[in-house]
């Protein structure tokens, strides 16, 4: 559904993603992991257009991302980056109604299907109370689910989140992903997403890619990736590995710093 | 929490204000008219000489208030969307300046070619438009920060430039010191009817821009995921933005501040969204032009000071409010 293929990305003359390779199946979650400036991000926009790729190619569906429209790729792939500021005094019915616009005319107007999908998004995400609230009037959880709602509207194939969880409290976090999972299951969206915390990314995904100093060190299951050496030589911390009692995944326990990592070694 | 403000209601007791005022600043001046006079002597029922007053005075004035208080909110509008920056209006990124060097020129060099002025003011704004996005732009496209810097710079040049023209020819200067100064006196019906049909066709553009420029409001990354190519949505409100402001200043040269100020107003009254947020502009940029050219010519009567002058004593304080609220 969504290939990477050999893909350099950076900003301005520095390049920060390195042969980034991958291929995410339709109706897949894949979480992109790695520490602080491995290049998460910068994969996730290389990917959807938000920066320039310097080297490689994406494909959506089978087709070179370059080569389709930029309407035709908003009707097909969502993102959502991190900070988003929408204008003040714009409410929750409001903002989810401009997801509908990849699929307008410019002559179009808002008609009843919109509408009906529009109240359909707002109610995926829990926000149908709050739909003519201002965005900026809700909490940080709230407002994320707007946005998530504003993606949905488009009725993406592919959706790509950045951090969708960052700046939340740990039942907001659970709860966006639960509804990525829920969005996941019930429509078949693939979804791509950059996670920081390891156990978060070993439950909710199907494959989990592992970035370090802008290059892939691993990509498979959570059972493939999660193990004592990767996480050490990543991300320099020692943890120990059992199996969530419930989902069946890797549970990641943190045990401490590496010893190598203290003493300043490579 | 407020929500939906009476937003029609507040854009149709404006546009109340509006015709108003028209009725009083046409009556305001030398001789006084009162309100009922001056309506009968517009439906053609009053007093010969007030007549002449009325029509060949007072009336192109009000309407030249109106339509470049139009042009101009509708500029600042649309280079507010550009940026994303309340900031922005066209004396800042330039075009005001670009446009009265070229008008200066003509006036000044080939004062012949009066009919051509519009045009070279269009010329002159995309001119120093083009000067300022190229210096702002950068890879991924054009910052706004970037672009209010090279704003300053650029106006800098071109208010360099007039001043070297407006020496050199010293003795031609005081024909085109009114104009300078942004003044609206003297202008005639045939002003008028220069000015309307070139607004119009900037007005219908400018509803074209209505999505568009909501679009950009959500910033640059939900833009682009929508599918919007926004480098081209920048420079085609850009270009609508300059050829409005241009075409204002060919007619009543350097007149800031309505495009900085009017869109605020507008915004609190009726909110971010252009569908409403344009519309309150046109009529709120008109009411404000007016009132500062009826203030303007009646303050110190008989002297007329000229509109651009009383934008500014007042827009400057202004301004200052708008930061100290922390709006910028």
């Amino acid at each position: 559904m969504l290939k990477a293929q050999s893909l350099d990305a950076g900003y301005d003359h520095k390049k920060i993603l390195n042969d980034f390779k991958i291929d995410v199946s339709k109706g897949e979650i894949v979480s992109i992991i790695g520490p602080n400036g491995s290049g998460k991000s910068t994969a996730l926009k290389a990917m959807s257009r938000m920066i320039p790729v310097q080297g490689g190619k994406v494909f959506l569906d089978g087709k070179d991302l370059h080569s389709l429209k930029k309407k035709t790729i908003s009707q097909m792939m969502s993102v959502l980056l991190q900070a988003n500021e929408p204008p003040s005094d714009i409410t929750v019915e409001e903002l989810v109604k401009y997801g509908r616009t990849p699929h307008k005319k410019w002559y179009e107007r808002t008609n009843d299907e919109d509408l009906s999908i529009v109240g359909w998004a707002i109610e995926k995400t829990g926000l149908t109370p709050l739909k003519d609230r201002l965005v900026s009037s809700l909490s940080g959880g709230e407002g994320q689910r707007a946005w998530i709602a504003m993606s949905l509207a488009q009725r993406p194939k592919v959706l790509l989140l950045d951090e969708p969880t960052t700046y939340l409290d740990i039942a907001h976090q659970l709860q966006l992903l639960e509804l990525v999972h829920t969005v996941n299951r019930d429509l078949g969206m693939t979804v791509v997403m950059v996670l920081h915390d390891l156990n978060q990314a070993s439950i909710y995904s199907d494959k989990i890619c592992v970035l370090s100093k802008g290059t892939i060190v691993k990509y498979g299951t959570s059972e493939e990736v999660m193990t004592k050496e990767t996480i050490r030589s990543v991300y320099g911390v020692e943890c120990e590995i059992d199996s969530h009692y419930q989902h069946r995944k890797p549970r990641i326990n943190l045990v401490g710093i590496s010893n190598h990592t203290l003493t300043g070694g490579e | 929490m407020k929500v939906k403000p009476k937003t029609g209601f507040r854009i149709g007791a404006i546009l109340i204000f509006l015709l108003i005022f028209m009725i009083l600043s046409i009556g305001m001046g030398s001789v006084h008219l009162s309100p009922m006079e001056t309506i009968r002597t517009i439906f053609g029922s009053g007093q010969e000489m007030s007549e002449t007053i009325v029509w060949d005075l007072r009336i192109p004035r009000v309407l030249i208030a109106i339509l470049v208080g139009i042009n101009l909110a509708i500029s600042g509008a649309l280079l507010q969307a550009v940026m994303r920056n309340p900031l922005a209006d066209p004396g800042l990124t330039g075009v005001s300046s670009g446009a009265a060097v070229t008008v200066l020129f003509i006036l000044l060099l080939f004062p012949g070619f009066g009919k051509y002025i519009p045009l070279a003011a269009v010329v002159g704004g995309l001119v120093a438009v083009t000067l300022v996005y190229a210096l702002a732009w950068k890879k991924n496209g054009i910052s706004p920060i970037r672009i209010i810097l090279s704003g300053i710079a650029v106006n800098a040049v071109f208010g360099g430039i007039t001043g070297l023209l407006s020496i050199l020819y010293s003795d031609r200067l005081p024909s085109a010191l009114q104009w300078l100064n942004g003044s609206l006196s003297a202008k005639g019906l045939g002003d008028v009817s220069l000015l309307f049909p070139y607004s119009l066709i900037g007005w219908i553009a400018a509803l074209f821009c209505i999505r568009p420029a909501n679009i950009l409001n959500l910033g640059e990354n939900v833009a682009v995921n929508l599918g919007e190519n926004t480098n081209r949505i920048r420079i085609a409100l850009s270009l609508i933005a300059v050829y409005l402001a241009a075409i204002s200043v060919s007619i009543v040269g350097l007149l800031g501040f309505v495009g900085l100020i009017v869109p605020h107003m507008s915004r609190f009254l009726v909110g971010s969204n252009y569908r409403r947020l344009l519309p309150m502009s046109m009529v709120l940029g008109a009411l404000v032009l007016l009132v500062a050219d009826t203030i303007g010519r009646s303050l110190f009567s008989p002297l007329d000071i000229p509109a651009g002058i009383v934008m500014a004593m007042v827009g400057g304080p202004y301004f200052l409010y708008l930061m100290r609220a922390g709006d910028i």
